[in-house]
């Protein structure tokens, strides 16, 4: 045990262990994502044996489960600091993190060797239950809902054993209902398709965007308080200026997941109404991102973590609220969802939203613990710069391939199957598949980058004086 | 909706807020760094101007997403100085007290 690491509270051990389960998902999700990549360019690949569905599958399903298990971590990392000491039920909330990683373990090996069952219960209680997203057997959501409980319970209880109600605890608490009962919509089995599609994408939507946004501004509240010394009013102030918004245009920009899927045709004007006020706001967030770096003079304790936080503000901007709003509008919509364009937008906007904000907690993290008090340097520069490209180069070359499939498959083919197949053959199409995968390479480069850097951080600044430490859990 | 003219709508709404981005980003710099950027926002902002109307005349979207988008046009030209005045009134006491 490092001596640093003896200062730690529990719960920031505990937050390391999640950091580390994080950060091996995103690699697993890279491969998957790299592997569904090749389908595209050689299509009978591992024609039943290891089909395209399940290679996406992986991908997507690590995706939610890495972002979740990096965003807990980052709570039980900075709560012992918000409530001054460790917190409730930690002994709970270390069996619950095994619990969880033993679950994912075994989703994770009944996917890639059973893969798909028969259409009965045994199927989507034991193997899988076949909607996007959600494929993780019921067994298995029943324990992440066990895990996301234990969470609500660490959170509050400790807030009520302390006896410490902050602005920021306030919210996290708040957010803590919808992030577990929004979940439980997980299980529903609904034989109506524009039924089930309806919930689902309260889960898509609401848990995942909405209550997830929530969650990630929480965190980055805790975090500009460490390391750009911002006041806790500034920052409480925003963080209730962003759930107002979050409550005010998310909820019903959900409103644009409903036009095709046979709801009511009003589900058209609120969707596209709301979906268009959503880049006003993040307008405002990027000229606060600019305003705390300027008047900080980029003076910080953590450049790596700042500048993650900057490429956040400016990730979320350009991929939720450009991309977005290029495709946003009803009659635009009818050709562009669905295809490899909705693509370009989710990857842009979740890497803008979250991937970056949990990476710059994983360095504050990283800078706590082996003893760092100031973490300059440029070795991180190939991680940022590597995964920044490479996702950039991938939306652009997404959105080429979304926009051969809007013009050719939708707009002039007319949606057909024959349209669809044409459509994936269009040289624009390939080329844009081919560059998406080459830039698949790039960030997996960077991640590698990424890896190391957080590795070697220790081993390359030997001159770290020790950082002040908390109480001794 | 022609295939042409769906990639022409949804290339100048993202164009829209792009320039809108621009206009937001030079804004808060000739505020921070140089008093000449503000020739950047202002050039963004007519950006931002010329591609609203531009699409509410020569786009076939329904009219009241024309006059949504600009509309929305209208009110990124506030956006910028409001959340600038808004942060400056909220970090005044930390200025003072540093």
């Amino acid at each position: 045990m490092s001596t640093a690491e003896i200062g730690l509270y529990r719960s920031q051990k505990l937050a390391l262990r999640y950091f580390t389960a994080a950060v091996i998902l995103f690699g697993v999700m890279i491969l998957f994502g790299f592997l569904s990549s090749l389908y595209y360019l050689h299509p009978s690949m591992l024609f039943k044996v290891f089909d395209f569905n399940t290679s996406k599958m992986l991908h997507i399903d690590t995706l939610v489960i890495w972002l979740l298990m990096a965003l807990m971590g980052s709570i039980y990392w900075f709560l012992p600091k918000e409530i001054g000491g460790e917190i409730a039920g930690i002994r709970f909330a270390e069996i619950m993190f095994w619990a969880f990683c033993v679950i994912v373990a075994i989703v994770a090996v009944v996917f890639i060797f059973v893969q798909y069952g028969h259409a009965d219960e045994f199927s989507l209680w034991f193997i899988n239950q076949g909607r996007k997203y959600l494929e993780a057997p019921r067994w298995a959501s029943l324990g992440i809902v066990a895990v996301l409980l234990t969470f609500s319970y660490n959170v509050i209880g400790s807030a009520i054993k302390r006896r410490k109600m902050t602005g920021i605890l306030w919210v996290l608490c708040l957010d803590l209902i919808p992030l577990v009962l929004v979940y439980t919509d997980a299980f529903a089995a609904q034989t109506n398709m524009s039924v089930d599609l309806y919930w689902w994408w309260w889960i898509v939507h609401m848990w995942v965007e909405s209550t997830w946004e929530v969650l990630i501004g929480c965190i980055m509240a805790m975090m500009l308080m460490e390391i750009a010394g911002t006041s806790r009013r500034i920052v409480e102030t925003w963080l209730y200026i962003e759930v107002m918004l979050v409550l005010g245009a998310g909820i019903l920009g959900l409103g644009h997941h409903y036009f095709w899927i046979g709801t009511p045709e009003y589900w058209l004007s609120i969707g596209g109404f709301f979906s268009a006020l959503e880049p006003l706001p993040l307008l405002g967030m990027v000229v606060h991102a600019i305003y705390d770096a300027g008047s900080h003079h980029l003076k910080n304790t953590n450049t790596p973590a700042f500048w993650w936080i900057t490429a956040e503000a400016f990730g979320n901007f350009i991929g939720a609220g450009v991309w977005g709003f290029m495709m946003t509008l009803p009659q635009i919509n009818l050709f562009s969802h669905g295809t490899q364009w909705t693509v370009s937008h989710g990857h842009f906007a979740f890497y803008g939203a979250y991937v970056c904000g949990v990476i710059a907690v994983f360095y504050l993290a990283r800078q706590k613990y082996t003893g760092i008090e100031h973490l300059h340097g440029k070795g991180w520069w190939w991680g940022f710069g590597l995964l920044n490209f490479g996702m950039l180069g991938m939306v652009m070359a997404l959105l080429l391939a979304g926009m051969a499939q809007a013009f050719y498959g939708r707009a002039i083919g007319g949606s057909t199957l024959m349209a669809f197949t044409d459509a994936s053959q269009n040289a624009w199409f390939v080329a844009g598949m081919w560059a998406r995968t080459g830039f698949g390479v790039v960030f997996a480069l960077g991640y590698v980058a990424l890896v190391w850097d957080l590795l070697a951080i220790r081993k390359r600044l030997p001159q770290a004086a020790a950082v002040s430490s908390p109480e001794p859990a | 909706m022609s295939p042409e003219a769906v990639l022409y709508s949804a290339g100048l709404c993202g164009l829209l807020t792009l320039a809108a981005f621009g206009y937001g980003a030079f804004y808060v710099g000739s505020k921070m760094l140089a008093v000449k950027l503000i020739y950047g926002a202002h050039g963004c902002y007519f950006i931002v101007a010329a591609l609203a109307i531009l699409i509410f005349l020569s786009t076939p979207l329904g009219i009241g997403w024309k006059i949504l988008i600009v509309a929305s046009a209208v009110v990124y030209a506030a956006v910028p100085p409001v959340t600038w005045r808004f942060l400056v009134k909220l970090h005044a006491p930390e200025e003072q007290h540093s």
